[in-house]
C-alpha cells in the first residue's frame, strides 16, 4: 500500500467522521442530545450563535484533553473531571461574553451557559474520546459542534423571524408577530420536521462516504 | 381442508360512508349557526374545510401518495371540526391556519389517514387556542346579532361581545341562561358546540349507524356528569349546574366528534371504556382549572398519547382472564 | 338494535331454496377418488367396462371402503388435482345401470357400539363438516364404559349452516328430522356419550316443528352470530358431527343404504334460483351448475361464502366435505383502504384476538412482538375480513402472521399474497 493512498483513506475516514456527526448521525436530530438549550434558549439567532460558540470552546479542547490523558483516569472519574473542566472553561467563556462581546446577550443567556456544563453533548464525548485517536476526537468534536450549531442556528433564526419579525436584530420587511412560537412546542415541531428530512436523506449521504472510503483502500 | 380464505361476500359498510356520516353534521350545525349569525359562520366552515382538503392534497403530492386518498373525506372532517369550534366573529384566516396546521403537522408526517397518533382536529384547535386565545374566545352576544358582517374582520365594527358560558363558570359568576336556552344553544359561544340538542341527536344518529362506538362516548358523558356533580361550579340547583357544565365549552362537542375519531381512539371495548373515562376526567379538570376557558383539545391530545397502550393493556388483561378461565375449566373437566 | 356491537350477523338468503325442498338430480357419470397422491391404481382387479352396482365396494382408502355412488360401468382411472384434497387418483364411472348393493339391516337391540362403528365404516359415511370418515371420528372420541367425563361431553349434530346461502342442513332437519335424530342417537351409543342434541339456528316456527318431531330437549338453539362458538352449554365439551352424516347413519342402520349421495346447496348470484340437490358423490361441479342453469362467466366456489375455496376447473368432482357450491359473478375489484381503526374486527373475532394490531405489527415487521398477540389462535373464520369497512383481507394477514415463528417468516418465499 503506497503512502498517498493511506493519507487519502485517513482523509476520507476523518471527513466521514465529521460528516457523520454533523449530518448523517446528527448529534441533535438523530441522537437527540443537547435538546435543552435548543428548545429553551434557541429563540433568536444571537442566542444560537453564542451557544454554538460556547459549545465549540468547551467541546474541542476538552475532547483533546480527554483523548490524551483520559485513559489514565479511572472510568468513574472521567465525567467528574470533565464537568469540572467544562465549568471552568464556561466561566471563562461567560466572562469573555459579558465583558468583551455583549452584556445584553449575556443577560439573556446567563441561565443557560452554566447548564451547558452538564449537557449530554459533552458527556457523550467523554465516552467517544477515550476510544478513538486524538485527531479523530478533534474531528468528532468539531462535527458535533457543527451539527449542534447548524440545528440551533436554523431553529433559532426561524423562531426569531416568527416571534418578532427580525433576524439578528434587524427588522425584516413584514409584519407578523407570533410570540407563542417562543414556547417549547414550536421548537419540538421544527426539530421533528428537520429530523424527518434528515432521516429521509441520510442513507444516501452515508452510502456516498462508505463508497469513497472503500474506493481509497 | 385448506384454510384459504377470502370471504366471497362483504358487508355493506364502507369507510367512506362512515366519514360521510360525520360530515353530515355540517348540515344541522351549519343551519343552526346560519339562523343565529348569518352567512359568516357558513363561510368559516367552508373555508376551513377547503383549507384542510387543499393541504391534504398538497401533502399527498409531496408524499407521493395517491391523490384519491383526499376523497375519503377525513381531511374534510378535520377542517369541519376546526371550523365548528371557531367563534362566529373570528377572522377567516384563523380556521384556515388551524386546518393547515392540523394536516401538515399532526396528520401527514405520521403517514396520513389511519396512521396519525394525535387527532388532527384537536391539534389544530389546540394550536389556535394557544396562539390566539383572544380571537378564539371572543363571542358575539347572541341576542343582539342576527347578521354578522361578512367582511374580512369584524373586530372594529361595533359587534357587542359577551362572555361565554364556560368563561362565566370559570370566573365563578352565576349564569343567567335558562335550561331551555342551554338545550337549544341560545347563548354566546362557538359556531357548532353550543347546540346541545342538535349534538345529542347527531350522536344518536351516529350510534344507530354504528359509525361511532358507544363504548367511548357513554362512559365519557357519564364521567363528565359525575365530575360535574362532584365538583359544582355554581351554587345553583345541582341538576342545572351539571347541565351548564356539560353544555359549556367543548364538552359535548368533544364527546360527539373529537373523542370518537376511530383512528386515535382505542379499538378494544375495554380500552375504549378506560379511554372515555380518562378523557372525561381530564376534560372536566381542564374546563375547571385550565388557563383557557375551553381546554378539552389539550385533554384529547393527552389521552390520544395513551390510547395505544390503554388498548393493548386492556386486551392483554382480558386475554389473560379468558385464558385463566379456560385453564381452570380444563382442570375441572380433567378431575 | 343493541348499542354495543356484537358479532357478525349474516344476511341470510336461504328461503327460496328451503321452499323448494330437496330435489334429486340424475347424473350421467361420476368420478370417484380411490387414493390420495399418484399411487398405482388400487382397483387393478376391476378391468375397464366392468359393471358396478350402486353401493358396491371398489377398494379401500385408509381402511374406509370406497363405494360406487351410481350403478353403471367402470371406464378407467384418471389423476386429478382437487382444490380441497390435493392430488387424487379417481375412477370414472358411467351411470347406465340400476343395480343396487345394500347392507343387511339389523334389529335395533343388536346394535352395540362396535356394530354401529362397523356399519358406519361399511356404509362409507363421511362427515360433511370436514370430509373425515365418520367412524374414525367416533372411534377417536369413544369413551371407556362408565366413564365420568361422559357427563361433560355432548355429541352435537351440527345443523347450524351459518352461511348466507347454504341451507342443506336446514333442509335435512326439516325433511327427515326423525331419521337424522335416530342416526345421532346411534352415534352417541357408539361413543358411549349420554348427552346429545341437534344444534340449529332455524327460524322460530320451523324450530317449533323440529322440536315437535324429535323432542324439545334434543334441540339446541345457537345464536345467530357468525361464526357459531357455542354448540352446547358453556361448560360442556362439544364433539361435533354433521347432520348429513347422522342422516346417512340412520339410513344405513334402518334401510341398509350406503352413503352415496350428498345434499348440496347450489346458489350464488349467477343462478336464477338457489336449490338444494341430492347428488351422488363424484358428480362434476360443472354438470351440477349446468343443471341449475348458471350464467356463463361465473366463478365456482366450493364451500360457503365465508371460507369457501375458489375452484377453476368445472370437472372437479363433488366430494364429501362440500355442502355448498356457489357460482358467483366476478365482483368489481376494490382497492383496500387504510385501516381507520373502527375496531370491528376485534369486536367480531370469535377467538378474542386483535386482528388490526396483528396486521399492523406484521406490516411494520415487528415479528418479535407479534407473538404476544397469539395470532396462532386464529382459525380462519374470516369474520374480520367480512366486517372490515376498508375492504382489507384481514383474515389472510392474520393467518400469515400466525405462521411466523419469532422473527422469521416460515413461508418467506411463498408468493401467495397479491
Amino acid at each position: 500500500m503506497s503512502k498517498p493512498n493511506t493519507t487519502r483513506r485517513h482523509l476520507w475516514r476523518n471527513t466521514h467522521l465529521f460528516v457523520e456527526n454533523a449530518v448523517t448521525n446528527n448529534i441533535v436530530l438523530i441522537q437527540a442530545l443537547g435538546l435543552c438549550p435548543i428548545i429553551a434558549a434557541g429563540v433568536s439567532l444571537q442566542n444560537g450563535v453564542a451557544l454554538t460558540a460556547c459549545t465549540a470552546v468547551v467541546l474541542i479542547p476538552l475532547s483533546l484533553f480527554i483523548a490524551l490523558v483520559g485513559n489514565w483516569l479511572p472510568k468513574w472519574l472521567r465525567p467528574v473531571v470533565y464537568v469540572l473542566l467544562a465549568s471552568l472553561l464556561l466561566v471563562a467563556t461567560a466572562y469573555v461574553l459579558e465583558t468583551y462581546v455583549s452584556a445584553e446577550l449575556f443577560a439573556k443567556l446567563h441561565m443557560f451557559i452554566p447548564l451547558m456544563a452538564v449537557n449530554m453533548l459533552y458527556m457523550r464525548s467523554v465516552g467517544v474520546s477515550s476510544i478513538i485517536n486524538p485527531i479523530g476526537t478533534v474531528v468528532d468534536a468539531l462535527g458535533s459542534t457543527v451539527g449542534f450549531g447548524v440545528v440551533i442556528c436554523s431553529i433559532s433564526a426561524l423562531r426569531e423571524m416568527a416571534i418578532s419579525g427580525t433576524i439578528w436584530g434587524i427588522p425584516l420587511e413584514y409584519d407578523v408577530a407570533l410570540p407563542e412560537v417562543a414556547s417549547p412546542f414550536a421548537a419540538f415541531i421544527l426539530l421533528g420536521f428537520m429530523a424527518a428530512v434528515l432521516q429521509w436523506s441520510r442513507q444516501r449521504i452515508s452510502a456516498f462516504f462508505h463508497r469513497k472510503e472503500a474506493e481509497s483502500e | 381442508m385448506s384454510k384459504m380464505l377470502a370471504p366471497h361476500i362483504r358487508t355493506e359498510a364502507r369507510t367512506g360512508r362512515m366519514t360521510m356520516d360525520v360530515l353530515l353534521a355540517a348540515i344541522p350545525l351549519g343551519l343552526f349557526s346560519f339562523v343565529n349569525y348569518g352567512m359568516r359562520p357558513v363561510f368559516i366552515l367552508l373555508l376551513s374545510v377547503l383549507a384542510a382538503v387543499v393541504t391534504e392534497a398538497f401533502c399527498c403530492m409531496v408524499g407521493r401518495r395517491r391523490l384519491r386518498t383526499v376523497l375519503d373525506g377525513s381531511a374534510a372532517i378535520t377542517g369541519l371540526l376546526i371550523g365548528l369550534v371557531m367563534s362566529p366573529m373570528v377572522d377567516y384566516w384563523v380556521p384556515m391556519l388551524g386546518s393547515a396546521f392540523a394536516i401538515i403537522v399532526a396528520k401527514a408526517p405520521f403517514g396520513g389517514t389511519g396512521r396519525n397518533v394525535f387527532n388532527p382536529a384537536a391539534a389544530g384547535i389546540a394550536i389556535l387556542t394557544y396562539c390566539f386565545p383572544l380571537r378564539m374566545f371572543t363571542y358575539p352576544a347572541i341576542s343582539n346579532v342576527s347578521n354578522l358582517p361578512i367582511g374580512m374582520t369584524v373586530a372594529d365594527q361595533g359587534v357587542i361581545t359577551e362572555l361565554s358560558l364556560a368563561a362565566q363558570l370559570q370566573a365563578g359568576a352565576t349564569p343567567s341562561i335558562t335550561r331551555l336556552q342551554l338545550l337549544l344553544g341560545d347563548f354566546a359561544g362557538p359556531i357548532g358546540s353550543t347546540a346541545a340538542l342538535i349534538l345529542l341527536a347527531f350522536l344518536g344518529y351516529l350510534l344507530v349507524r354504528r359509525t361511532v362506538s358507544a363504548w367511548v362516548v357513554l362512559p365519557y358523558l357519564c364521567t363528565c356528569a359525575l365530575m360535574a356533580w362532584l365538583f359544582p361550579m355554581t351554587n345553583l340547583n345541582p341538576s342545572y349546574d351539571i347541565m351548564a357544565q356539560l353544555c359549556a365549552g367543548y364538552v359535548l362537542f368533544t364527546g360527539v366528534f373529537l373523542l370518537n375519531d376511530p383512528v386515535t381512539a382505542p379499538r378494544f371495548w375495554l380500552g375504549r371504556l378506560f379511554y372515555g373515562i380518562l378523557a372525561g376526567i381530564l376534560v372536566m379538570t381542564l374546563q375547571r382549572i385550565g388557563r383557557v376557558e375551553a381546554g378539552s383539545c389539550f385533554a384529547i391530545l393527552l389521552v390520544n398519547a395513551f390510547s395505544p397502550i390503554v388498548d393493548r393493556w386492556s386486551w392483554h388483561f382480558c386475554h389473560w382472564l379468558t385464558r385463566k378461565r379456560r385453564i381452570r375449566r380444563e382442570v375441572k373437566a380433567h378431575e | 338494535m343493541p348499542l354495543f356491537q356484537r358479532g357478525v350477523v349474516l344476511p341470510f338468503q336461504k328461503g327460496k331454496a328451503l321452499e323448494r325442498g330437496i330435489e334429486s338430480l340424475d347424473v350421467t357419470g361420476v368420478r370417484l377418488p380411490l387414493a390420495a397422491g399418484d399411487m398405482d391404481s388400487p382397483i387393478s382387479h376391476l378391468a375397464a367396462d366392468t359393471p358396478v352396482a350402486c353401493g358396491q365396494e371398489l377398494c379401500r382408502m385408509d381402511d374406509t371402503p370406497v363405494v360406487s355412488t351410481v350403478s353403471g360401468t367402470l371406464e378407467g382411472t384418471v389423476a386429478i388435482h382437487h382444490p380441497l384434497y390435493g392430488s387424487l387418483l379417481c375412477a370414472d364411472i358411467r351411470a347406465d345401470g340400476d343395480a343396487e348393493d345394500r347392507l343387511p339391516v339389523l334389529p335395533e337391540d343388536e346394535l352395540t357400539a362396535d356394530v354401529i362403528l362397523q356399519i358406519a365404516r361399511d356404509a362409507a359415511i363421511y362427515d360433511e363438516l370436514d370430509g373425515i370418515p365418520l367412524w374414525e371420528k367416533l372411534q377417536q372420541w369413544r369413551l371407556p364404559e362408565n366413564d365420568l367425563t361422559a357427563l361433560h361431553s355432548v355429541l352435537v349434530a351440527d345443523a347450524t349452516e351459518n352461511d348466507i346461502f347454504g341451507s342443506s342442513a336446514w333442509a335435512v332437519v326439516m325433511e327427515q328430522p326423525k331419521l337424522a335424530f335416530f342416526g345421532l342417537q346411534m352415534a352417541a351409543r357408539a361413543t358411549r356419550f349420554s348427552r346429545y342434541h341437534i344444534a340449529t339456528m332455524l327460524p322460530k316456527r320451523r324450530r317449533r316443528t323440529l322440536k315437535h318431531a324429535i323432542g324439545r330437549m334434543n334441540v339446541y338453539t345457537v345464536g345467530d352470530e357468525y361464526p357459531v362458538t357455542l354448540f352446547a352449554d358453556r361448560d360442556d365439551e362439544v364433539y361435533r358431527i354433521g347432520i348429513q352424516a347422522c342422516l346417512a347413519l340412520g339410513r344405513a342402520l334402518k334401510q341398509g343404504l350406503r352413503h352415496t349421495a350428498a345434499i348440496v346447496t347450489v346458489a350464488g348470484d349467477a343462478l336464477p334460483a338457489p336449490r338444494n340437490l341430492r347428488v351422488p358423490f363424484g358428480t362434476e361441479i360443472g354438470a351440477l351448475l349446468t343443471a341449475c342453469q348458471a350464467k356463463s362467466g361465473h366463478q365456482i366456489i366450493l364451500g360457503d361464502s365465508m371460507v369457501g375455496v375458489t375452484c377453476s376447473d368445472p370437472h372437479t368432482p363433488l366430494l364429501p366435505g362440500i355442502t355448498t357450491v356457489l357460482a358467483m359473478l366476478p365482483r368489481p375489484v376494490r382497492v383496500p383502504g387504510p385501516c381507520i381503526g373502527c375496531g370491528r374486527c376485534a369486536a367480531v373475532c370469535p377467538a378474542g384476538l386483535l386482528p388490526y394490531e396483528i396486521v399492523r405489527r406484521s406490516e411494520n415487521m415487528h415479528y418479535e412482538r407479534l407473538q404476544h398477540l397469539s395470532p396462532g389462535d386464529c382459525d380462519g373464520c374470516a369474520a374480520c375480513s367480512y366486517i372490515c369497512p376498508a375492504g382489507r383481507d384481514v383474515a389472510a394477514e392474520v393467518l400469515k402472521a400466525g405462521q411466523t415463528k419469532g422473527t422469521v417468516f416460515l413461508n418467506w418465499g411463498e408468493d401467495d399474497y397479491e
